[in-house]
């Protein structure tokens, strides 16, 4: 599989499934919308009422990422890419989705891709879940990725380059 | 023993598998739940080589979402990997089946979880730009009228 092939997985599923390690070293994963970032590295927001995900990094900052989930991509030949990484959990709170290039685009992604979302701004939503735009910002630095081209996991995978996994353009 | 998981393993027919590899790093793949025994809690898993998987802690993660990222649902089995007789067996040691009420349990563990983060920083509430929330709405709203 090409990188290109692989950056077009990454770049269209709507969702990838995240593990960080437990305090007991067990994994835990959630599914998330990353959004990757011309210098290789991954951004991942989560709100400060669904924490977990941050105290886990801060402990141990051991991830990964699974891109494998292609409802609604579009993708006419889905295929499979593990992202294996060291993340960064900033302590700095973000309330306003302009305050960084990538944020902004990643929320932008989001939005267009969940209409329904948009609720959690409506004057019910707030009140709700004050939380869900209060929130944490994930970096994940990439140190092996490997693809499934047919998304077949039971043939062994290909290594792809991690050097050549960033966004283009 | 373990039949409310295999009722949900079976609704969503594979799961995300997450083992950890021998250099600590956690790793992921697809396998079909087709095969999971509900008195064992043990499922055979496929699990290539090149991942270098190690016998430890491992979850099973079903999730699905629509085509407009909505309708989601998940589940999560936590439990051990072992390599028998050249074969990895996942074996459940955890599941707690999905409220009913799922979604009002989310939002008031989030508010709660939300304000500890806050009170243990000392932090007050801070405020959301809202403004700019809407401006990416519309700017959303407006790619996807364009795209149709």
């Amino acid at each position: 599989m090409s990188t290109s092939a692989a950056l077009d997985i990454i770049d269209r599923y709507f969702t990838c499934e995240f593990t960080t390690l437990s305090r007991a070293g067990s994994p835990v994963t959630w599914p998330v919308s990353p959004r990757l970032q011309a210098d290789g590295r991954f951004l991942l927001t989560t709100s400060i009422g669904m924490p977990q995900k941050a105290f886990n990094i801060r402990r141990n900052p051991k991830v990964s990422l699974l891109f494998s989930e292609p409802t609604g991509s579009g993708v006419a030949q889905p295929a499979a890419v593990l992202i294996q990484g060291d993340a960064i959990a900033e302590d700095r709170i973000v309330t306003d989705v302009s305050s960084d290039p990538d944020l902004a685009a990643l929320m932008e992604t989001v939005s267009k891709r969940q209409p329904a979302g948009a609720f959690w701004s409506t004057w019910l939503g707030k009140r709700l879940m004050w939380p869900y735009y209060v929130r944490l910002l994930i970096y994940v630095t990439p140190r092996r990725a490997l693809s499934w081209p047919t998304r077949d996991f039971t043939r062994p995978p290909e290594e792809l380059d991690v050097t050549e996994v960033h966004r283009v353009g | 023993m373990w039949d409310d998981a295999a009722k949900w393993l079976n609704k969503f027919g594979e799961a995300v598998l997450t083992v950890i590899d021998t250099n600590g790093y956690p790793a992921s793949v697809r396998v079909s739940t087709s095969g999971y025994d509900r008195a064992s809690g043990e499922l055979a898993v496929s699990l290539p080589a090149e991942i270098d998987g190690a016998n430890g802690p491992a979850s099973l993660l079903c999730h699905s979402h629509d085509e407009k990222l909505w309708s989601l649902q998940m589940i999560t089995i936590n439990g051990t990997v072992q390599q028998r007789d050249g074969a990895w067996i996942f074996r459940t040691e955890s599941f707690t089946p999905p409220s009913k009420l799922a979604v009002l349990d989310f939002i008031r563990n989030a508010r709660r979880s939300a304000q500890k983060y806050l009170d243990k920083r000392g932090l007050p509430r801070p405020q959301v730009n809202w403004a700019e929330v809407k401006e990416v709405q519309r700017r959303a709203k407006a790619a996807r009228t364009a795209k149709t």
